[in-house]
């Protein structure tokens, strides 16, 4: 009879006591194991986007809504550019790829972006696999690539028709209805933007807008009055200028020039440019950081508190068990035996607790991927396990242990004699 | 070589109520051979509880010496007689001593553990074997509770003998239980000791007992209250 064994028999014979403390241990490591893969998932999903493309272009303005909006469709665009910085750019030394984004349209407020093959190409190398789930690539005008998200949600299968409405996000704009859009191919899964977006040749948004506006003209009406404020989402707008585009993705022969670059654009032409990873890392440290933080600091105040539970339930139990005590030294258990047997109460309360937490936080996760996919954008890597998690496990652990000290000291000082073990 | 030699022995106690002074018990001699059969009488309050806990290493003496086994048990710190008691004694209670949660095998199985004799396997059978002598196999499973008060006493007996100690103490082991129970119980301890030729200092109440036992060593005249001259044993 070990005194593991004997622990276990203690710790099994106030079980409802035992549970609710191994409980409360799970809840705070579970808090820390959610709270540590959300935010690496969040910040790892942000980085894929930026991982590839150096730098974006667009209309004067915000950069990070320049990269909310053309990396991650979050945000609504700045403004449009003229095709004309598209054409000057791809001249440029410094330029491996350029790849248009053009936007103004949704469908149930998926936005429908429009580009060239190059946007796919780049990911499907990164990725080293080919981005279709089924069905082709857009080939031809108003043939349109939908994210996996999109099928799902949309109910839409390859060759669905669709109908996109004017303006960013579900604004009731006016539909195209003259101009539907029929899906051609489906993308795989990919956790990331590109599952949450309708894809189409840019030229087939220039036609659609190039057909809007004709029929504006001539009702003599140019201005929607649907159009979100401060942008002027025509791409397909000719105003004695070429036609216009959203955003411009930048991949360099040499990342190192993306700040000289940046400066060249923002110097000389009439445009923006940012560096999407920089205007990333602003989020990071300015919004999630601080949230991973507050949120820990709850995770790690739940963790102390739960070990103060340890603390008093072995507490407790000494004084019910000082019978107990005497006997086993009796027997010839020596203070030390005691000392180890109620550390290692606190041992395996504190440890069941920290796996328990492990098992709940990632398995929380794991039941609610779908849902942070749909909702937030995010596929969180449930079964991940960080090094991170792996130190704030051991901490909890070794908290559970140091909280088991007191009560062990207390059952070491048990006077055996004063129990009377044996009777007068 | 006696098992047990104590020589002017003292141990001096405050009663609770004050009223009384100081209490002082003493014993200048005693010698116990092995194998010997002891029973300890005397009234309530005369020291019978206080000997075995000055013999197990529980109470330290004021003054004297106390050998048990060959091992100045009155010098030992408190980590080497709690080490002591697991391997040089057996304890039996009056109130049995068990715990609760354990199982019957279990409880018996802890003193192996904490007498540091056998590894685990050998303390398994010693555990086994003991079980079926004390008439217990059927119910190595079985919690303390759902024993009865004899089978809770053979319960503890098998728990003290599982490292075939060379001295027994027993406080009043036959003071829970019937008449009959009292022989059958009796009859255990002496075959068991016989077998591993363990000396058996038993203290009881019971006058009907003390025929059954080699010698009666009795400490009517060990405590002194207020301080005065002692009987010597």
């Amino acid at each position: 009879m070990s005194e593991w064994s004997l622990a276990l028999n203690y710790l099994a014979t106030r079980r409802v006591v035992t549970v609710i403390t191994i409980l409360s241990v799970a809840l705070g490591l579970g808090l820390a194991t959610v709270v540590l893969i959300l935010s690496r998932s969040t910040r790892e999903t942000l980085q894929q986007e930026t991982a590839y493309w150096d730098v974006i272009v667009g209309a004067k303005g915000s950069g990070l809504q320049l990269v909310l909006n053309g990396l991650y469709y979050l945000d609504a665009p700045v403004g449009n550019i003229d095709e004309h910085i598209w054409e000057h750019l791809k001249k440029h030394p410094s330029v491996e790829s350029i790849v248009p984004v053009t936007m103004g349209d949704n469908y149930f407020g998926v936005p429908i972006v429009g580009t060239t093959h190059d946007f796919f190409a780049g990911r499907s190398a990164r990725n080293g696999r080919d981005l279709l789930a089924g069905g082709r690539y857009f080939t031809r005008p108003m043939e349109a690539l939908i994210g996996t998200d999109v099928a799902r949600n949309q109910h839409l299968a390859l060759g669905g028709k669709i109908v996109g409405s004017h303006g960013w996000g579900d604004s009731g704009g006016d539909t195209h209805a003259e101009q539907p859009y029929t899906v051609v191919g489906i993308l795989a899964p990919t956790g990331s933007s590109l599952d949450r977006a309708i894809y189409t040749d840019y030229s087939s948004v220039w036609e659609i807008h190039q057909h809007h506006h004709d029929e504006d003209e001539h009702a003599a009406a140019g201005h929607h009055d649907d159009e979100p404020e401060g942008i002027d989402a025509h791409p397909g707008d000719e105003h004695g200028h070429g036609q216009e585009i959203t955003s411009l993705l930048v991949r360099l022969s040499k990342p190192g020039r993306r700040y000289q670059f940046v400066e060249e654009v923002n110097a000389e032409l009439p445009a923006m440019a940012a560096v999407p990873v920089d205007e990333i890392n602003k989020v990071t440290v300015t919004f999630l950081n601080p949230l991973r933080n507050i949120m820990l600091t709850v995770a790690y105040l739940v963790a102390i508190v739960s070990a103060l539970g340890i603390l008093a339930t072995l507490y407790l139990t000494i004084h019910q068990r000082r019978r107990d005590i005497a006997i086993l030294r009796s027997l010839g258990a020596t203070r030390g035996d005691i000392f180890r047997l109620i550390t290692i109460e606190a041992a395996l309360l504190a440890g069941a607790g920290v796996l328990l937490g492990s098992l709940l936080g990632h398995g929380a996760l794991a039941a609610c991927a779908t849902y942070c996919l749909r909702e937030f954008g995010v596929a969180p890597a449930a079964w991940h396990f960080t090094p991170l998690e792996g130190v704030i496990a051991a901490s909890i652990w070794c908290l559970g242990i140091l909280a088991g000290l007191l009560p062990a000291v207390l059952a070491y000082r048990v006077p055996v004699v004063e129990l009377e073990v044996l009777e007068a | 070589m006696p098992i047990i030699e104590c020589h002017a022995v003292e141990k001096h106690f405050q009663p609770v109520d004050r009223q009384h002074g100081h209490c002082r018990w003493r014993m200048d001699e005693i010698s116990i051979s092995p194998g010997e059969r002891i029973i300890v009488t005397g009234p309530s309050g005369c020291g019978k509880t206080t000997l075995l806990n000055l013999l197990a290493g529980l109470l330290r003496p004021d003054a004297g010496t106390i050998t048990v086994n060959g091992v100045r048990v009155d010098t030992l710190s408190t980590p080497q007689a709690d080490i002591f008691r697991g391997q040089h004694l057996g304890l039996i209670f009056q109130s049995f001593q068990l715990i609760a949660s354990l199982t019957v095998f279990e409880n018996i199985l802890l003193g192996a553990r904490y007498g540091r004799k056998w590894d685990r396997h050998e303390g398994r059978d010693r555990a086994e074997q003991l079980l079926k002598k004390v008439g217990l196999n059927e119910r190595k499973d079985h919690r303390p509770a759902r024993l009865s008060i004899g089978e809770q006493q053979r319960v503890a007996i098998a728990r003290a003998l599982i490292n075939e100690p060379p001295l027994l103490l027993a406080d009043e082991p036959t003071a829970s239980l019937d008449r009959a129970n009292t022989e059958r119980v009796l009859d255990l301890l002496f075959a068991l000791c016989a077998e591993h030729n363990s000396t058996l200092v038993t203290v009881s109440h019971d006058q009907q007992m003390a025929s059954r036992f080699d010698r009666i060593v009795d400490l009517s005249a060990c405590m002194q209250r207020d301080a005065g001259e002692v009987a010597h044993v």
